[in-house]
């Protein structure tokens, strides 16, 4: 590259910048790429959106989208995509495993062999002998149709999908509170709020996008107030006016203390709450706001302390702080989410803002954020569950059955009833020989399960067949699939993603995919074709055919998205659902007249949960219910899991960016420094973990992020697979594992 | 080698001693602090180097986030 091209790159680089600030600048960045394509990044739920930038046929740049919520501005991982579209451990042609090996194969000898073994099961085991099993990155085409084919075609209700790993508290919170599932708001509420409670969320390293708006909206006016409730001492808390460090697992008492303050204090908001909420208890009996009050004696904010370890003090000036601001917006992720109680969890996050009004209007409302960029799209919103039907319809309603096989052409009653097996039930089945062949789309779950050694036994049972659409030869799951279909990666092909904020965006297609991978819709309806499901269910020519259907089957529902044609699409950085009409300009605040599309603009009330059959929000009584398995003597730390902000999940993808890789090369244990110095442990020295489980023997870092009793261990390393040690108990609401929270030895070796 | 944009977002009373800290980094050109909390960096170094680089500026006190708006891995790619 000659001195000249480099100078005007790097003027390029620094125009790239300023486009992100949004700032004046005369010598704009002209295009080094023959193309510019739209798309969203490949990794979080923030949704950022990308350019990316084609040359000669191959991807040469990505930048961000200045016109998207993230007006041009990427964390590392999104910038470097670019060495992942051609990692050169791409899977490019169908394999089968033969004498224990994946040889080469034909398109029709891998697909053949899929549809032989779940025809032969159907067979003998009927459907709920087979499963789908998907993913938050998965396109939202690819898991409406998935689970159309299993559910409609196969009527097996076994359709299952990542994100009950990491979403289905949030999707069980917001649903028994306000009646439908996701985000009241949206990001555009950042720049509004007054306060941020920060809880379960490390933001800086899972979001960083967001948190830099979040950064930004705090230095654009100092009084604005962020409180970190967090055991780790994590860069979000660096921005924090108040970091709370709590005993892990103790989270339901604090939220429960809080609000005990508000009212304690009278910095509730009566007008709102006595017009717009019902009170319930666990047994979903209604009761009156006394009941609410003497429900809350047991968590007063000196009770809190002693089990938090959070002084009452400090509980006291939270809830002060939440409730005097001006506009109070909650975010959180997995530390909430992935609990035993996670549901209940976020009901009370949700109970502080329906306590004090802080809801529905610019700044205010409780934000739950995603880990994948398509959780909510893929998944949550398309049904992907086994529990679930499409646009917000549950299985088990006779109705939504119904309304479902009109729109699917199907005879009325034919759908299966019965709802399939969660995530963790579903490779419990596998383990126990009664669920026998899954399709697996774009997930690695011999890495990312909880207690993961039970479950790859389960994989690994000669009489059970796995067939795996993936994109990566190094996934730990390849070791257990009998058949591996190689599909196109992220810009090769067209289809959409939805991120936290009910924003839909579409990734088009940037370039061919290499050797002979296909599109996964393709090859999920040649599937379906060969295992002789009716060929009229999927007669779909392409992912846009299969999103025209999608728009068609919401438009009856809350969940509207019949205004967001394809073109409006190719056009737009993205719309937030509900949109119901061509003109719409998509949905910032729900469930507020003038605001939201699903509430009638005659209605007499400002606010209409109308996901609720009385028209109220919920404000539930949710008891303090610790971890599943708590420290004791001989397990007396608290083994924690996470990200680290340069890698993703498995690592499948950031691992193959030098980067990235150098950036957190492997795995070690984070080590509070207190306790260190009490077990003689210095930086680098091995530490051996132990849970009941298993044990597992890493290079220690030793810092004042942990709070005492509290280790973390980042989970993106297959030879040093976490997992192994976590826990598998789940919330008996969601079905979401406990990943957060388990009882670990430590010594060093 | 790669080119990399990086907008540096830093708490506003630092930004004029971190942006100096900044230039005086070999593979780093600042193009100046903007709405006084945002230094405008171009990388060019050596691809595999870049994450140390950005590492630096991450250890340097009031430093809030780094932010990558661009990367061109063009001669690598093509």
């Amino acid at each position: 590259m000659d001195v000249s091209r480099r100078e005007f790159l790097k003027t390029t680089a620094a125009a790239s910048a300023f486009m992100a600030m949004g700032a004046p600048f005369a010598w704009a960045a002209q295009d080094t790429a023959d193309q510019w394509v739209k798309g969203v990044c490949r990794f979080c739920g923030t949704g950022c959106g990308v350019m990316v930038g084609v040359k000669d046929g191959k991807v040469v740049q990505v930048k961000g989208d200045p016109n998207n919520h993230n007006q041009g501005f990427l964390c590392l991982k999104g910038a470097l995509m670019v060495p992942i579209i051609y990692a050169k451990d791409r899977v490019t042609q169908p394999l089968i495993r033969k004498n224990g090996k994946l040889t080469p194969a034909s398109w029709d000898e891998a697909l053949n062999l899929t549809a032989q073994k779940f025809k032969s099961v159907l067979e003998t085991d009927g459907p709920d002998g087979v499963a789908y099993y998907g993913s938050g990155q998965a396109l939202t085409e690819e898991t409406y149709l998935a689970s159309k084919i299993w559910k409609a075609g196969l009527k097996s209700n076994n359709v299952e999908g990542n994100p009950r790993l990491c979403m289905a508290s949030a999707v069980g919170g917001y649903v028994t509170t306000f009646g439908k599932d996701e985000p009241c708001g949206s990001y555009d509420d950042i720049d509004a709020a007054t306060c941020f409670f920060i809880i379960g969320s490390n933001t800086s390293e899972c979001h960083p996008i967001l948190f830099k708006r979040i950064a930004r909206r705090k230095q654009s006016d100092p009084n604005v107030k962020i409180i970190v409730v967090d055991p780790r001492r994590t860069n979000t808390a660096r921005i924090a006016d108040l970091h709370i460090p709590f005993t892990p697992g103790t989270d339901l008492a604090i939220l429960n203390a809080m609000a005990y303050h508000i009212i304690n204090d009278e910095l509730d908001n009566p007008r709102f709450y006595g017009k717009y909420v019902t009170f319930m208890d666990n047994a979903k009996n209604k009761l009156a706001f006394d009941d609410y009050v003497k429900f809350l004696q047991d968590y007063t904010p000196e009770k809190a302390e002693k089990i938090s370890g959070v002084p009452a003090a400090t509980i006291r000036k939270m809830a002060q702080w939440f409730a005097e601001s001006s506009a109070t917006m909650s975010l959180w992720c997995m530390g909430v989410n992935q609990r035993i109680r996670g549901v209940w969890a976020n009901n009370l996050i949700s109970n502080l803002h329906l306590l004090t009004g802080h809801i529905g209007k610019p700044g205010a409302t409780p934000f739950s954020l995603t880990g994948q960029p398509n959780a909510c799209g893929g998944v949550r919103d398309t049904g992907g569950l086994s529990h679930m039907l499409p646009a917000g319809r549950l299985i088990a309603k006779k109705e939504h059955r119904n309304e479902m096989e009109q729109l699917w052409g199907l005879p009325q009653d034919s759908l299966n009833p019965k709802p399939g097996l969660h995530t963790v039930a579903l490779y419990n089945a596998l383990g126990e020989g009664k669920v026998k062949a899954m399709v697996m789309l774009c997930t690695n779950p011999a890495h990312s399960l909880p207690n993961v050694n039970r479950h790859r036994k389960a994989l690994e049972r000669d009489d059970t067949f796995i067939c795996l659409i993936e994109a990566f030869a190094d996934a730990e799951t390849m070791k257990y699939a009998d058949v591996v279909l190689p599909p196109a990666f992220w810009c090769e092909r067209e289809g959409v993603y939805g991120c936290s904020e009910r924003r839909y965006a579409l990734v088009g297609k940037a370039i061919e995919p290499p050797g002979e991978c296909r599109e996964s819709v393709h090859i999920l309806i040649e599937l379906a074709k060969r295992m002789g499901v009716d060929p009229k269910l999927v007669d779909f020519k392409s992912s846009e055919d299969i999103w025209n259907e999608w728009r068609r089957v919401s438009r009856p529902t809350p969940y509207n998205f019949y205004g967001m044609t394809r073109d409006r699409l190719r056009k737009m950085s993205g719309i937030k659902w509900p949109c119901p009409t061509e003109d719409h300009p998509g949905t910032n605040i729900r469930y507020v007249r003038g605001k939201d599309p699903n509430v009638p603009a005659d209605h007499p009330n400002k606010y209409f949960f109308y996901g609720k059959p009385d028209g109220r929000a919920v404000i539930w009584m949710r008891p303090y219910k610790g971890a599943a398995e708590e420290p004791d003597s001989q397990y007396p730390f608290v083994l924690t899991t996470g990200r680290v902000i340069d890698h993703w999940h498995t690592g499948t993808m950031t691992m193959k960016v030098p980067e990235l890789k150098k950036s957190f090369p492997s795995a070690y244990v984070e080590v509070n420094d207190g306790d260190a110095r009490k077990l003689g442990i210095a930086n680098g020295d091995t530490i051996r973990l132990e849970t009941r489980r298993d044990t597992m023997d890493l290079p220690a870092r030793v810092s004042d992020v942990c709070l005492s009793g509290l280790v973390f261990v980042p989970m993106h390393y297959a030879d040093k697979l976490i997992n192994k040690l976590t826990l598998d108990a789940f919330d008996p609401g969601s079905k979401q594992p406990e990943y957060k929270i388990c009882a670990v030895k430590i010594q060093k070796v | 080698m790669a080119i990399s944009g990086l907008l540096v977002h830093t708490l506003r009373e630092d930004a004029p001693d971190i942006e100096r800290q900044i230039t005086g980094m070999p593979a780093m050109s600042s193009y100046g602090i903007h709405n006084d909390e945002f230094i405008v960096v171009v990388a060019d170094v050596p691809s595999g180097q870049m994450e140390a680089e950005v590492d630096r500026i991450k250890e340097i006190d009031g430093v809030l986030s780094i932010y990558t708006t661009y990367v061109t891995l063009e001669d690598e790619v093509s």
